[in-house]
């Protein structure tokens, strides 16, 4: 596993939990977050189906018990509360040289949209918008000096981030990084959703045969990735690795995916490579999964084509969380981390149906197995597609 | 390590004489794409983002055989705009009623390098990074990485920015006193770049890119350490640089806080020629590739006079909220 890199910190806030212990254990109890939408006014407001975090601004704020700019936007206090848990895992203090590699699809939107077209004569709000302003926030309330940047390929986003910032550590330009993803609700996605009739009336439903669509998310999940070789020279607690990623692109649609999921294939395909797996290694798929037709069905043609008739146990936490769209990739990274952790596959929610084409079964109950390596997908607009791979601790020696 | 070159260029941006005739906003005139892989109906609904990063980027893989491009990263801090700005409006003049989705999915940040693989069926890697003013950087370091520890041969990498008529009126509505005209003497424009990035040296090849770093500049380590250290980590003296290029968020000359070191060096800001927009580097990098490539500049408005001397090593700068250098040399 010449690619791999270690994670030594993990941190979450989503609507089943503020950190990674209460999300696993809603996880675990199988209590999803999903009800209507309460923060944004307007005509979802008390409708629409929604993972959303409880808090409100004022309230992230006071959680974070840090000073913040003026008018931050929701999703940089998300992403602030889920890096510094990571970062206090990692026992890391010193931030100030740290790379920050954050992935989102509409940044600021949160707060710009409640603005426009009137932006009360604030020139800041104006920057707010920008996805690298929520970034800048970021590093800002961190207090990091290094590089910080930000990926924006719709709802792969963060896997993306996860991975570039391990090639900061792997080409030696960085020891360590902080890398993740985060996205606020916003009457901008919502809206956006809706019009392309995307969402659910329903609790979403992934992989069933009578599945109507997805429930949108909200929510942050940041990890600190270390070279190998500095963890040789000042050891601390690994979580498991990040042992192999890749992104292609479907090259068919700019929002529906190909009949053969040509995209999700190759980059599942792509990912196994750079971690020299075969895909009988790999012990639990954390699907993307969104509920939609279109991906859920095509998703599952991918994993049949690569993984032939030796599927491996799989699910989509999308059922729990609502989909997080750019911060999806950075939550699921940590249920994997934490299925390699608990040794435990887990379970779809809402499952009873399996679809006709292709006939394939998430686990609709948790699976407690003999779980090395996980593979988890994300795909966005744009034909972006993903897939990290992470293995567990005692896998690499 | 591999060594990385950029082997192509194609760049689409305001030209000297509109900056001079220009207001507070300078649009770039559209050029007209034809290409067998384009119908004019596609060319219909594209956004003027799109069609800057189509229009370049068929031109700079030109000459590639398309099998052989493993990707395509861009930089955009604002993205799709005009769409994002669309959909917005919608929201508020329909109240949330009957919306068209087109401005929604085109609002997407990557549906430029989504678009651009469409076109040329690119199934390899497909990126877009957004962080302000070093959106480009962050998709070249990510490619020179790539490249140099040979994940991939040969990306094409770009960057586009977009005006949009109502972030205009929006701005325009307040703060008249601190609009960008006044307070810089430089245009908010537009504009695109695109290059091919190899590790693989051809007939075509412009330049090699050295090194790129992004940075911060702290109390601790200004921006004359940073740059010195890095021009040293690269084996080259100061005397060895003929020209540094350079675009900042701010109107003072970064090069006056900077000690003597650079006394002999040409130093050109290109952002009076085609005004400015968050990833207005490109121009910069296009014009080094050009002075290495050629040698000379003849060109009008040219800030550049036509000297007899000789480019081998340019570095290219950009200041803002964060820092950014790439050092090229010719081939």
């Amino acid at each position: 596993m010449k690619n791999a890199v270690a994670v030594t910190g993990m941190g979450m806030i989503t609507a089943i939990g503020d950190d990674v212990t209460q999300n696993y254990h809603s996880l675990f109890q199988k209590q999803h977050g999903i009800k209507t939408l309460q923060h944004i006014s307007g005509k979802h407001q008390h409708q629409t189906l929604v993972g959303e975090v409880a808090w409100t601004n004022a309230e992230l704020v006071e959680k974070l018990g840090a000073e913040v700019p003026k008018n931050s936007s929701r999703t940089s206090l998300l992403a602030a509360i889920a890096a510094r848990e990571a970062l206090s895992q990692a026992g890391i203090t010193v931030t100030e040289d740290m790379p920050i590699v954050m992935g989102t699809s509409v940044g600021g939107m949160d707060i710009f949209e409640q603005h426009f077209p009137h932006l009360l004569q604030d020139n800041q709000l104006i920057q707010r918008r920008d996805v690298g302003d929520s970034s800048r926030v970021l590093a800002q309330v961190l207090g990091s000096n290094s590089l910080v940047t930000s990926i924006s390929t719709a709802c792969s986003s963060a896997a993306n981030a996860i991975a570039f910032g391990a090639r900061l550590v792997l080409s030696g330009r960085a020891d360590r990084v902080l890398v993740g993803g985060s996205d606020a609700l916003s009457r901008f996605t919502i809206n956006g959703f809706d019009s392309l009739m995307l969402l659910s009336d329903e609790l979403n439903r992934p992989f069933d045969a009578n599945r109507s669509g997805l429930n949108l998310g909200e929510g942050a999940g940041f990890l600190v990735l270390e070279s190998i070789e500095s963890l040789k020279k000042a050891a601390k607690p690994i979580l498991g690795y990040l042992s192999g990623f890749s992104n292609a692109n479907d090259a068919f649609h700019q929002t529906s995916t190909s009949e053969h999921g040509e995209g999700a294939y190759l980059a599942m395909k792509q990912a196994l490579a750079s971690a020299a797996l075969t895909p009988q290694a790999i012990d639990y798929i954390n699907a993307h999964g969104t509920a939609t037709e279109n991906n859920d069905r095509t998703e599952a043609t991918a994993i049949v084509r690569l993984f032939e008739d030796q599927i491996p146990p799989f699910s989509s936490t999308k059922a729990y969380t609502g989909h997080t769209l750019g911060a999806s990739a950075g939550i699921e990274a940590i249920y994997a981390l934490l299925a390699l952790q608990h040794q435990l596959a887990f379970a779809n929610l809402r499952f009873e149906n399996a679809m006709d084409r292709p006939s394939l079964e998430p686990i609709a109950d948790h699976q407690p197995a003999v779980i090395r390596h996980v593979l988890s997908n994300s795909f966005g607009f744009g034909g972006n597609c993903s897939t990290l791979i992470f293995s567990h601790e005692q896998s690499l020696y | 390590m591999n060594k990385v070159y950029i082997n192509a260029a194609s760049i689409c941006v305001a030209t000297p004489d509109q900056q001079d005739a220009a207001d507070n906003w300078l649009k770039v005139d559209l050029p007209k794409i034809t290409h067998k892989l384009l119908s004019p109906n596609a060319t219909r609904r594209m956004s003027k983002a799109v069609k800057m990063g189509i229009f370049c980027s068929l031109e700079a893989v030109n000459h590639l055989d398309p099998a052989t491009l493993d990707g395509i990263l861009v930089g955009s801090s604002k993205g799709c705009l005009i769409d994002s700005d669309k959909f917005l409006q919608s929201i508020v003049e329909q109240q949330e009623e009957f919306l068209s989705p087109t401005p929604f999915i085109q609002s997407t940040h990557n549906t430029v390098a989504g678009q651009i693989a469409l076109l040329i069926k690119n199934q390899g890697y497909n990126m877009t990074y957004s962080q302000g003013r070093i959106s480009f950087e962050s998709a070249v370091l990510d490619a020179y990485i790539q490249l140099t520890m040979n994940e991939r041969n040969t990306l094409l990498v770009g960057a586009v920015e977009e005006l949009s008529a109502i972030s205009i009126k929006v701005s325009s509505s307040f703060d008249e006193t601190a609009s960008p005209q006044q307070t810089t003497g430089i245009s908010q424009s537009e504009g695109a770049g695109f290059f091919i990035f190899s590790n693989q040296q051809d007939q075509h090849t412009r330049a090699e890119l050295t090194d790129i770093s992004i940075y911060s500049a702290t109390t601790k380590l200004s921006s004359e350490a940073q740059l010195l250290a890095f021009v040293k980590k690269n084996k080259v003296s100061i005397e060895q640089i003929d020209a540094i290029i350079y675009g900042s968020k701010n109107t003072e000359n970064p090069f006056d806080a900077i000690s003597t070191s650079f006394n002999k060096t040409r130093i050109i800001n290109y952002q009076l020629q085609i005004g400015c927009f968050d990833t207005d580097i490109v121009f910069a990098l296009d014009l080094a590739l050009k002075l290495l490539y050629n040698q000379t500049l003849v060109q009008k408005s040219s800030p550049i006079e036509n000297g007899s001397s000789s480019y081998q090593n340019i570095l290219i700068c950009n200041f803002g909220e964060q820092n950014s250098l790439m050092l090229l040399s010719g081939c």
